[in-house]
């Protein structure tokens, strides 16, 4: 990567959070925009959200020391980046969407810039605050949630050129399709779990036998 | 010599905490568990040390009297335990020491009395009350639905008999099971299945109303629920009544002291002023007073399954010196101690087979004979014993009197000396408590707060976030915070200034160097 490469790597996303629609149209057309970004934001989203269970000032930080687990944050993260991306392109596909898998998860981890930008600036803060101020650490939270959706809605809307109902639609049905998709798995993993009972009881009783 | 004085002292202190009477004590095989639940957000259970120990079981067969059936109350006054031998009619009176009180009954256990020229006797008779210096023994003789008044020789004062008013209804049948009495003589009675609250009566014996009612709550939820039924199913559903209070006790001060059943989540004790409204003090979030906050805290944490895995249920409870309380859990056969302002100061005892355990605690009393023996001297600070605590166990049908060990005393001088104010030497104490527990929430917010008052806000803070008090925190923390930026407003604000001076200084020089070169260097042109 290029001095100037990078420069736009750097540069886009901040600029995707100001003119979304914009930004998001030229992810579609393949004009800026980089796929190594999706790396970079999941790794991102994934230290933030560690970093503020860990960090997070003693005044606002309801999470319990004994539980906190890095890792299994980092799996929530890409199970839930995955299962998004995977859920929206099953329905966007079905609904004439003209969104790329590849183009929804690009646009997916730009969308989600202000998050994790605004999770790292209100962990230090929350470390300088007192009871009477935690209404700013919660301001910030909410805003760069708020925010985040609104990416979020703009890039589904963008990238598979929806109207406003129907984009929201199709976000309320992303979710369905995310939770049917946890149900799927868990059923094929139970029912690999009895074939593989089955064979391992096949192969015991061969054992015992022979 | 300077570097052996701290481990010599420390060895010496090792020496006197070996050979004190209360650690001795402990020293004997206790079979119960010390824990208790630290403060933080979760609700965590930890190990502490034991508070109370068993010293003495006593049970009819030691008295030799027979053995007690189903004992239902043990009340002490002065020196002398008074029990309840509900299943024998019968009251048993006898000290710590095993010996009957021959001035009163037959040897010491009341079985008849003269009611109006002729003997009377009692019919499973529950609840008793023996009010401080008013020479008398309140007696609730259930199931001949009265309340006996005796004087200390149980000769017999009056009766109360089943009010007639109007406000109670035909269908409660009265039969008195608890009983408290405040200096003005007015009793306070808990009626075995009466919702309505207590009911209080004169000195004079008559009737004076409900006191205490607990309020009722429904939710939205049962409402949307009732809406649905049809009128055969609301029938059947459970009534929305209140629950019922299970024991009853007064404090120095006149304010009453209840447990209560309360299936919904809060506090399950009530601390009732003359009004009859709740006046109990918990400053701890999600810490309500109900016994064990977790189910079962020492199966999850200690690796043992001494506990059952439920709720506690609270059956009585006893206000104490510098508003503190202890109350027992049936269920489990722990007790809890409280102090006024909620914290959970300390928890013994378990049920089991062993000495000192029980099957059914039901009922508890204080014993108050050696309050002001000192144990220990910390740096001219006494250490006072505390009292001994006495329970009856209703299916073992005897009495256990705990002593506090060294850090049970240490904790009650604590809360005592801070009740009186007097908080520099309380702080000492906590700071010796930490000591030997350094679970102890409260000693470091004790710690923190006095740190805070002396203006030592950044060892305050440690101290408050160790104790897990945020608001506390919060404030140490903004002071510490206006202090720092105090100091360093200055030194900062004169580094930038000089920063910012040395950068236009020197950007205004060079720009002048620039101007000199170039003139000069126009002028050399401008010379050729």
């Amino acid at each position: 990567m290029n001095m100037a490469a990078f420069k736009e790597f750097i540069k886009f996303p901040f600029y995707v959070m100001v003119r979304p629609f914009t930004a998001f149209e030229d992810i579609k057309y393949g004009e800026r925009g980089s796929k190594k970004y999706i790396i970079v934001s999941i790794l991102l989203m994934w230290v933030a959200i560690a970093f503020n269970t860990q960090y997070a000032g003693i005044v606002v930080n309801e999470n319990n020391p004994m539980t906190m687990n890095s890792i299994s944050d980092l799996y929530g993260v890409i199970a839930v980046f995955v299962l998004w991306c995977v859920g929206n392109w099953s329905i966007t596909s079905l609904m004439d969407g003209e969104g790329k898998l590849i183009q929804i998860a690009t646009a997916t981890s730009y969308a989600l810039t202000p998050f994790f930008l605004g999770y790292f600036v209100a962990t230090l803060l929350s470390r300088f605050i007192t009871t009477q101020e935690v209404a700013f650490y919660t301001m910030i939270i909410t805003i760069v949630t708020i925010w985040a959706a609104f990416l979020l809605f703009a890039a589904v809307a963008t990238i598979h050129n929806f109207s406003f109902v129907k984009a929201l639609a199709t976000i309320f049905f992303s979710f369905v399709s995310m939770i049917i998709i946890i149900f799927l798995i868990m059923l094929i993993g139970a029912l690999l779990q009895q074939v593989f009972f089955f064979f391992e009881n096949v192969y015991k009783e061969l054992t015992y036998r022979i | 010599m300077k570097k052996y004085i701290k481990p010599l002292i420390s060895l010496l202190l090792a020496a006197v905490f070996a050979f004190m009477p209360a650690m001795e004590a402990s020293a004997r095989k206790v079979p119960y568990r010390g824990y208790s639940y630290d403060n933080m957000r979760f609700v965590n259970a930890v190990p502490a040390r034991l508070s109370y120990i068993p010293a003495t079981v006593i049970d009819g067969v030691d008295l030799g009297v027979g053995s007690w059936s189903s004992p239902q109350d043990v009340q002490v006054y002065e020196e002398w335990i008074y029990v309840s031998d509900t299943g024998n009619n019968r009251i048993v009176v006898f000290n710590r020491y095993g010996e009957l009180k021959e001035d009163v009954g037959d040897n010491g256990v009341v079985t008849t009395f003269i009611n109006n020229g002729e003997i009377d006797t009692f019919n499973a008779q529950d609840g008793l009350c023996i009010p401080r210096g008013m020479n008398r023994i309140y007696v609730c003789d259930t199931e001949n639905r009265r309340i006996l008044v005796f004087d200390m020789e149980f000769n017999l004062l009056g009766i109360v008999d089943e009010p007639d008013s109007d406000m109670l209804m035909d269908y409660n049948i009265f039969r008195p099971v608890k009983i408290t009495v405040d200096n003005g003589g007015r009793m306070y009675v808990r009626v075995r299945n009466m919702f309505q609250g207590l009911l209080c009566f004169n000195d004079d014996l008559t009737f004076n109303g409900y006191f205490g009612q607990l309020p009722v709550r429904v939710s939205a939820w049962d409402l949307l629920w009732r809406r649905i039924y049809t009128r055969e199913q609301i029938e059947k559903n459970r009534s929305f009544i209140p629950t019922e209070f299970t024991n009853v006790d007064i404090d120095e001060h006149g304010f009453i002291y209840c447990t209560n059943i309360d299936v919904y989540d809060g506090d399950r004790v009530k601390i009732l002023n003359p009004f009859g409204t709740n006046i109990l003090k918990n400053y701890n979030e999600n810490r309500n007073i109900v016994g064990d906050l977790l189910l079962d805290a020492i199966a999850q944490n200690f690796m043992s399954d001494m506990g059952a895995n439920t709720r506690s249920r609270l059956e009585d409870i006893k206000a104490r010196p510098a508003g503190m309380y202890t109350v027992v859990d049936s269920r489990k056969g722990r007790l809890f101690t409280y102090d006024g302002e909620g914290n959970l100061l300390y928890i013994f005892g378990g049920n089991g087979s062993q000495f000192g355990m029980f099957r059914k605690a039901t009922a508890l009393d204080i014993l108050k004979e050696n309050f002001d023996e000192i144990v220990y001297n910390i740096d001219g600070l006494d250490i006072y014993r505390g009292d001994d605590v006495i329970v009856l166990d209703e299916l073992r049908a005897n009495v256990t009197i705990f002593e506090p060990t060294l850090y049970g005393a240490m904790i009650n001088t604590a809360i005592s000396l801070r009740y009186d104010g007097d908080e520099g030497h309380a702080v000492e104490i906590w700071r010796e408590i930490l000591r030997l527990d350094n679970n102890f929430m409260m000693a470091y917010v004790g710690i923190g707060k006095s740190l805070l008052a002396e203006g030592e806000n950044r060892d305050a803070m440690l101290y408050l976030r160790a104790g897990n008090d945020i608001k506390y925190y919060s404030v140490a923390y903004r002071r510490y915070r206006t202090e720092v930026m105090n100091n360093s407003m200055p030194v900062v604000m004169t580094g930038l200034f000089i920063v910012i001076g040395l950068y236009y200084g020197t950007k205004l020089t060079l720009w002048i160097l620039r101007k000199q070169r170039e003139r000069r260097v126009e002028h050399e042109h401008g010379g050729v």
